[in-house]
């Protein structure tokens, strides 16, 4: 029968079935005036109104109105403002409780998924349906001052007298509480929800340090941050971004040392942003930074929480932002995006060796391309006279001026980066292979490049890879295509060019205002020591001027007592 | 850190070496050499001493000044016109300075490296440089000398270094050169390498008053140390007769540079570091002409000026390379370039006479 039917199928004409599909018709102008024109909560009393709400969203006017005394109001306004029932995660539980042999409605209402359930049961619920029974020996006359002092034994609860307010601690885990008679209602802090656990840092490894990276939850940020410093002045200024989302924000920083008009323009460039959501810090750091153009960040990003503390103990602020593992840190200048949380915790010598690797790392990854194709352009005469021949011999048979190879090598690499960052960790190294083989031999093999190129673009690899901030590694990629344009342009004319233009473009910046290439232009006088090198610890002896902190003095002279003689003690005391 | 356009006393001083190390990348030690022959190496020597003695009287007479400017002096003296009369006197002495600079070096630069392009499209390049510098700002410009200006020196002073094996001292004999009179004469020619002071005075509103004398002493004392270790070093690889009729000094010096097979040729370097110092170079003085024409004329915006006072000069650097005459190397024109130190000392003169500090300041209120 089938193999009639699959037959019959040639011959014998059928029309297909109409599938459907599926058209985006443009959203329905519904008229909400009714509900927007008005902040008065009558518009929930009125039954010809309730038309009026469907398809409309509660606005923040109404919901900033107090709560009502009215038990069905408030079940009207928390039920149209959530859409409940349609909203299946939201929670609404009513029951009854009784407060002085007085039976009065009551009703919870809480996000599952976002809330420890248990609690509200034990801590919450439990109390208030069966212990509100027992007879309690409590002269205590208002009902609400005895809800909250005696049938909810929890530690985190706040009183809170209107919708918006009650609204917003329940989008965050909280659990709203709303008894019969009452003009205000109860928010339990019951948020728990799946989170990632304080992992080893990702993109900001160290082999001599403390092993803790952020993680996504701001509580256990900001705790990381204070458990290192263990400062009573370390402040923790909490601010709310976006109109929606009201995403919880941490501005950080220790009140006897931060310069206040710092901490000032932190809070107000935060509490300004007007947005309706913000998913993490590296959206918030657009909308703080001071120049949108230019290509280097002026706001150090990290994932460490020491880096952190240890920017914080200079003078700077910080800004964690819920559900980002990076911290903000502001203001920031060049010296910082060279530095790693190692330099300060491996021994004199070796900081300084390491910086140099480093800081010659940088200039190779910036300038080498460049640098490479002037030469070879403009002034060969440089090239020692073997060098040159075996470069020549090795680009006989390329056909492609040099600058057109660089620029071909120097897009396979960008290229092979960003695809070994975007596939999945199994194929990842597959990926480096790959392209390690084409760019490799198999281009040299069919003399698409020269292996000078293929040395060339691998020593700036490697180079670039020096660069500790991954902001700043973007920056040092993009001016590396400008350079090798310009070397190509000009030979030395073009690179010197480049250079006098870069370094304007980044003497004129600023970052909270604070110079961008401080210290070293301006040059600033004090005696602050870590610089592009870094003196000993023991001569770390203030923190950075330019940043116009309270307490410059970050150890005294001696910060060795044991140099000093017993004797020259003995004398003192 | 105070946030008011402004800088340190570092800034101030590298701006101003650069001004007189330009000299130095281009001609200075050749010409002394044509002016004093073996003993060229005294004439920086006195030019030194000479600028030296010329800061230490303006500075003295600057005591009764005050924070001021020439333009804020020269109000304070003849009111407005003076001003607009001393004013456009600066703003063409800069540009006449500029657009020499800018040809003399573009043409270094088509010598030494970029043969093969046209000498226009050097130019522009460094045009390029010197439009941006001007739009990014003096505080700009003075920050970025801070670190590149010193980088810039120290390659100078590894070339010199470098071919201190080709040094001969035979080179310096006779001591007396082309004679005492000569020396002299050379001294009074090329005192212009200083004429840069003008910025200086131009400068003083963006430092703290009392950095003047220190900013001033430095400028003297590193660009006569540069001055005089430059035409040193040329004199002492090249005999006299030779040197007379080397172009490019510093470029020359550079090609003796040998060590071993593999840096065999190492002048290249030179390149690096003279574009480097023409740009910031230009972009000061730039800065400078639009400050000054700014100012002279009380106007509340002067980026609009930029590119019409950028075609200006660059259209003035063409026209002076059809004359064919080399203003840098010129007697002539270097005693009319003493009008840099000349115009500064009479206006600071007749402003400490006047004592216009305390005029000013309640002029300024």
């Amino acid at each position: 029968m089938g193999l009639l039917n699959s037959v019959g199928r040639y011959f014998i004409y059928k029309e297909k079935e109409k599938k459907n599909n599926f058209i985006l018709k443009e959203s329905k102008k519904i008229s909400c005036e009714a509900v927007k024109n008005t902040a008065s909560l009558d518009l929930f009393d009125k039954a010809e109104a309730e038309g009026a709400l469907i398809g409309c969203t509660v606005g923040e006017d109404i919901l900033k109105n107090k709560i009502s005394k009215d038990m069905e109001l408030n079940k009207k306004v928390i039920k149209t403002a959530y859409d409940i029932p349609k909203n299946s995660d939201l929670i609404f539980r009513e029951f009854n409780i009784t407060v002085k042999e007085k039976t009065l409605k009551a009703f919870i209402v809480f996000i599952d998924g976002m809330t420890n359930g248990v609690a509200i049961c034990n801590f919450v619920l439990e109390p208030l349906m069966l212990l509100s029974n027992i007879e309690i020996k409590d002269n205590t006359k208002d009902v609400g001052q005895f809800v909250f002092e005696r049938l909810i034994p929890y530690n985190q609860i706040k009183k809170i007298d209107n919708y918006s307010e009650i609204i917003n601690n329940v989008n965050f885990g909280g659990c709203g509480i709303f008894v019969e008679g009452l003009e205000y209602a109860f928010a339990a802090d019951t948020k728990t929800w799946e989170h990632r656990g304080i992992e080893a840092p990702k993109s900001e490894t160290v082999i001599r340090g403390p092993q803790e990276a952020f993680n996504e939850q701001i509580r256990a940020n900001t705790a990381l941050i204070r458990k290192i410093l263990k400062d009573k002045d370390l402040m923790i200024q909490s601010v709310s971004i976006g109109e929606r989302s009201n995403t919880p924000c941490a501005v950080m920083y220790i009140r006897d040392i931060a310069n206040d008009s710092l901490v000032h323009e932190v809070l107000k460039r935060v509490k300004s942003i007007k947005v309706d959501y913000i998913f993490d810090s590296g959206e918030l750091e657009q909308f703080l930074e001071d120049s949108t153009f230019m290509a280097a960040p002026q706001i150090f990003a990290t994932e460490r929480p020491d880096k952190v503390a240890m920017m914080l103990s200079k003078g700077n602020v910080a800004v964690i932002l819920d559900g980002s593992p990076q911290v903000l840190v502001m203001p920031a200048t060049v010296t910082e995006f060279l530095h790693t949380t190692e330099d300060t915790n491996v021994r004199f010598p070796y900081v300084n060796f390491i910086r140099a690797i480093r800081i010659t790392g940088v200039a190779i990854a910036l300038l080498l391309p460049g640098i490479y194709i002037a030469i070879t352009n403009f002034h060969q005469e440089m090239i020692p006279t073997n060098l040159l021949f075996a470069i020549e011999a090795s680009r006989e048979n390329v056909p492609f001026p040099s600058v057109i190879e660089m620029l071909i090598m120097e897009f396979s690499f960008e290229l092979i980066r960003e695809a070994g960052l975007r596939v999945p960790g199994a194929i990842g190294s597959t990926i480096g292979i790959v392209g390690g083989l084409i760019l490799g031999q198999a281009a040299v093999t069919a003399n698409v490049v020269s292996p000078i190129m293929i040395i060339i673009v691998a020593i700036t690899a490697l180079g670039s890879f020096t660069v500790p901030s991954f902001s700043m590694s973007f920056s040092i990629r993009i001016m590396r295509f400008l350079y090798i344009i310009l070397g190509a342009s000009a030979g030395f004319l073009g690179i010197s060019l480049g250079l006098v233009i870069n370094s304007l473009l980044f003497a004129s910046s600023k970052s909270f205002g604070v110079p961008f290439l401080t210290p070293f232009a301006p040059v600033t006088k004090g005696k602050y020591s870590d610089k592009l090198t870094r003196k000993p610890m023991w001569k770390q002896e203030e923190r950075p001027e330019y940043l116009n902190v309270k307490d410059v003095k970050s150890q005294p002279k001696v910060s060795r007592g044991w140099t000093v003689k017993d004797s020259d003690k003995e004398d003192d005391e | 850190m105070k946030n008011k356009i402004g800088f340190g006393s570092w800034e101030a001083t590298t701006l101003l070496v650069n001004l007189v190390f330009a000299n130095i990348m281009l001609v200075f030690p050749r010409d002394m050499v044509q002016l004093g022959g073996s003993a060229g190496w005294m004439i920086p020597v006195i030019i030194t001493l000479i600028a030296a003695g010329y800061f230490a009287i303006t500075v003295k007479l600057y005591n009764n000044i005050g924070s001021m400017d020439l333009l804020d002096i020269s109000d304070c003296i003849g009111g407005r016109i003076f001003k607009v009369i001393i004013g456009l006197l600066i703003t063409i002495f800069l540009i006449l300075t500029a657009s020499i600079y800018l040809g003399a070096f573009s043409q270094t630069l088509k010598i030494i490296s970029l043969d093969r392009s046209s000498l226009e499209y050097v130019e522009v390049l460094f045009l390029a440089g010197m439009t941006a510098a001007a739009y990014f700002g003096v505080e700009a410009i003075a920050r970025i000398s801070a670190f590149l200006v010193p980088a810039v020196i120290i390659g100078f002073l590894l070339i010199t270094v470098g071919v201190i094996p080709e040094f001969r001292m035979n080179n310096l004999f006779p001591v007396m050169g082309e004679g005492a009179l000569e020396i002299l004469k050379g001294s009074g020619v090329r005192l212009s390498v200083f004429a840069m002071f003008v910025i200086l005075f131009l400068m003083v509103p963006f430092f703290k008053k009392q950095l003047l004398k220190k900013v001033g002493f430095s400028y003297v004392l590193l660009s006569g140390i540069l001055l005089i270790w430059s035409t040193l070093s040329f004199i002492l690889v090249f005999p006299y007769e030779m040197a007379a009729d080397k172009k490019i000094p510093v470029f020359q010096i550079a090609r003796h540079m040998d060590f071993g097979n593999y840096i065999q040729r190492i002048e290249s370097i030179s390149v690096l570091i003279s574009s480097i110092c023409a740009l910031i170079f230009l972009g000061a003085v730039f800065n400078f002409v639009i400050y000054v024409f700014a100012k002279t004329l009380d106007l509340k915006q002067s980026k609009p000026l930029i590119l019409p006072m950028a075609i200006i000069v660059f259209s003035l650097s063409i026209i002076s390379k059809r004359v064919k005459f080399d203003f840098l190397g010129d007697s002539i024109t270097n005693i009319i370039w003493l009008l840099g130190m000349v115009l500064p000392l009479i206006i600071i003169i007749i402003g400490a006479a006047k004592k216009v500090g305390t005029e000013g300041t309640r002029r300024h209120k």
